[in-house]
């Protein structure tokens, strides 16, 4: 396995010193050609407005594994990971801050299509200033110890990515179409991140009452996976919710159906106790409730495209 | 109704218009009092001299403001007009301004401020219109100099005189319609205007650099021809739900053969009459399930699908997605982090 330690404080130098460590050839543009193993390409962009950009399209050759140190200044970044993939729920968007040193894992011989936007704090801070919500994303975003915000990669996204990548009009233009794009994905992905936490702003009309005890429903549902759940009969007993009203209303706030959402979360536990290399795969389906070792089996490689064993076999 | 003006930044003219209608401002928007019509304008200054303004309006009083020249070449306008397809059955006075710019058709216009120019805005029609001031120094916070230069050097040596006319397309209705739509209710609503602004000036820009200005077929369109062909476009996309009229009809509106009347419409506006037209009807459902409030069937019911399998079909051919996909990447969902080979908080 190979290990990249890096940081973000200075990222043309990121640049060349990922395109060393992995063997990236440093292109001009954000051109995606499907890379051969072991290899493909990174480019780095200052565009007009300050922003930083850095984008990777890279076959690793083994398993590697990136620690990012802590660096000096506040800074944030938008991640914009898998582009190339078919299946939505497996591409993201994803905001956080530097502040946190983490680990990040390539795995070996899988395509990797990232485009990384570096946010400085002044930055954001001019960003937000004129806006009327401000309060709001000063609050949420910047006075809170573990700020991430995750988004699916949806058509829309992609449909901007794809704009930004394939450049059609004259090379003049190109730093100035790809800026629109950028600014068109920030304010997208900011504005639904302050929409999905502006509760009034629902389809489903809910008091804050009911969405509390909606919360209370999310709390019973993950707390824990190991056991079946209560009927949805049950949960609206319990939230005193109509099962209607339950059923669309958690749709709403958390995106999927209650039971999927469910399994969403007992997956993730299940990858996370294998990955842990303590239990074996009849541990972990036990340990999840399954009684039969082939539903498990399905239902895992149904959420994550790889069967359990593959997982628990990896070294 | 007359109005005149000069002003450099539309939050000024805004004040003018507070005097003259009687009303007060919020927020950099103002209402249409019931007597002049229905509607809003709304003016908003976005750095480096940039300066927009954006109305929605249907006046009840016809209007005719003119933008007096400055003495020198200062800053350049950009202005893009749509009028609704609605409404169309209520007709505008034909009254006469030879010298105005007709408003109620759809175009854009780019000018700059030491020409005079007059608009006149018919009553009874819904028009949509987005202004842009901009200048040299606000082109080179995103161009590069030649590029700009560029620019400036095409404008002084083809339409110094004359207020350069070009058609709409599907693209900017769609701008358009996003900016109108949720200019008032849109959480960031700064940098969305700025966004969209962007957008429009990079579509026009990119037409109007790439446009070979010299080719004389674009020339040989005489202003009452184009006047025509821009009547025509609207009466084919004034409503989607039925089928359009023929070519036939169409070209007996432009008082033109169906042959001339074919390719000078395919030269003002880039495509042939019926893939124009499917462009738009599909641009049009587009901004129709981006708004959320419609079922799918409902939508291809909007623009005169009865078979909803061919107006997926159709969407799909122009967007590459499927309508109901559009919809669910509309819909706000929560993302919940999945593990799935990315984040792996340090465990060993």
């Amino acid at each position: 396995m190979l290990k990249i330690k890096y940081s973000y404080i200075n990222v043309p130098e990121l640049c060349r010193q990922l395109s060393r460590e992995l063997n990236l050839t440093i292109s001009e543009n954000f051109s995606a050609s499907q890379p051969c193993k072991g290899g493909g390409s990174i480019c780095y962009m200052k565009l007009p407005n300050e922003l930083e950009l850095l984008f990777m399209d890279y076959t690793p050759k083994e398993d590697v594994l990136f620690q990012r140190k802590n660096p000096v200044n506040v800074c944030f970044f938008l991640r914009i990971d898998g582009i190339g993939y078919t299946d939505a729920s497996k591409s993201s968007v994803f905001f956080g801050n530097v502040k946190h040193e983490t680990f990040y894992m390539a795995t070996a011989n899988k395509r990797n299509t990232i485009i990384r936007i570096l946010l400085t704090e002044e930055w954001m801070d001019k960003y937000f200033a004129n806006e009327n919500t401000s309060d709001f994303f000063k609050k949420s975003i910047f006075h809170t110890e573990a700020s991430y915000h995750y988004e699916f990669l949806d058509s829309e996204y992609k449909r901007l990515v794809s704009e930004m990548m394939q450049l059609q009009a004259d090379a003049s233009f190109a730093n100035f179409i790809i800026q629109n794009r950028v600014m068109l994905i920030l304010e997208r992905f900011f504005s639904r991140v302050y929409r999905k936490f502006s509760e009034t702003n629902l389809y489903v009309k809910a008091s804050a009452e009911q969405l509390e005890r909606l919360k209370v429903i999310e709390n019973m549902l993950v707390k824990d996976v190991s056991f079946i759940p209560p009927t949805i009969a049950q949960l609206s007993k319990i939230s005193a919710l109509s099962t209607t009203k339950l059923k669309s209303l958690f749709k709403e706030v958390y995106g999927l159906p209650v039971y999927r959402y469910f399994q969403k979360h007992r997956m993730q536990k299940a990858k996370a106790m294998l990955l842990s290399k303590k239990y074996s795969v009849r541990e972990t389906a036990n340990e999840l409730g399954y009684t039969n070792l082939k539903d498990f089996t399905k239902a895992f490689e149904k959420n994550f495209d790889q069967l359990p064993e593959e997982i628990a076999a990896k070294k | 109704m007359e109005f005149n003006h000069s002003d450099y930044r539309y939050t000024d003219l805004l004040k003018s218009y507070e005097q003259l209608l009687k009303v007060k401002s919020d927020d950099g928007c103002i209402n249409l009092p019931a007597a002049h019509g229905e509607g809003y304008m709304y003016a908003a200054e976005l750095g480096s001299g940039i300066s927009v303004l954006i109305a929605e309006r249907n006046l009840k009083v016809s209007m005719m403001t003119q933008r007096k020249a400055r003495e020198n070449f200062e800053f350049f306008i950009l202005r893009i007009h749509d009028a609704s397809n609605q409404n169309s059955n209520q007709k505008p006075q034909e009254e006469d301004f030879t010298e105005a710019l007709q408003v109620g058709t759809s175009m854009a216009q780019l000018t700059a401020s030491h020409i005079s120019t007059n608009y006149f805005l018919p009553a009874g029609i819904k028009i949509r219109s987005v202004n842009i001031i901009f200048d040299k120094l606000s082109l080179l916070n995103f161009l590069d100099i030649e590029t700009v230069e560029k620019f400036i050097h095409i404008y002084f040596s083809f339409h110094l005189q004359k207020t350069y006319v070009a058609s709409i397309d599907a693209e900017y209705r769609a701008i358009l319609n996003e900016l109108t739509r949720d200019l008032k209710q849109h959480p960031m609503r700064k940098a969305f205007i700025q966004n969209r602004i962007m957008l429009i000036l990079e579509k026009f820009l990119i037409q109007f650099i790439t446009k070979d200005h010299q080719n004389k077929k674009t020339i040989q369109l005489k202003d009452s021809e184009i006047n025509r062909l821009i009547k025509a476009e609207v009466s084919l996309l004034k409503d989607f739900t039925t089928t359009p009229p023929t070519i036939e009809k169409l070209s007996r509106l432009c008082a033109m053969s169906p042959t001339k009347f074919k390719n000078d419409f395919k030269t003002l506006y880039g495509l042939p009459l019926y893939e124009y037209y499917q462009k738009n009807r599909m641009m049009h459902a587009r901004s129709l399930i981006l708004e959320g409030k419609y079922a799918i069937k409902e939508v291809g019911n909007m623009i005169g699908y009865r078979n909803l399998g061919h107006f997926a079909a159709g969407f799909k051919k122009e967007f590459g997605v499927l309508p109901r996909e559009l919809m669910n990447a509309n819909q706000f969902t929560k993302f919940i982090p999945e593990d799935a080979s990315a984040n792996i908080t340090a465990k060993k």
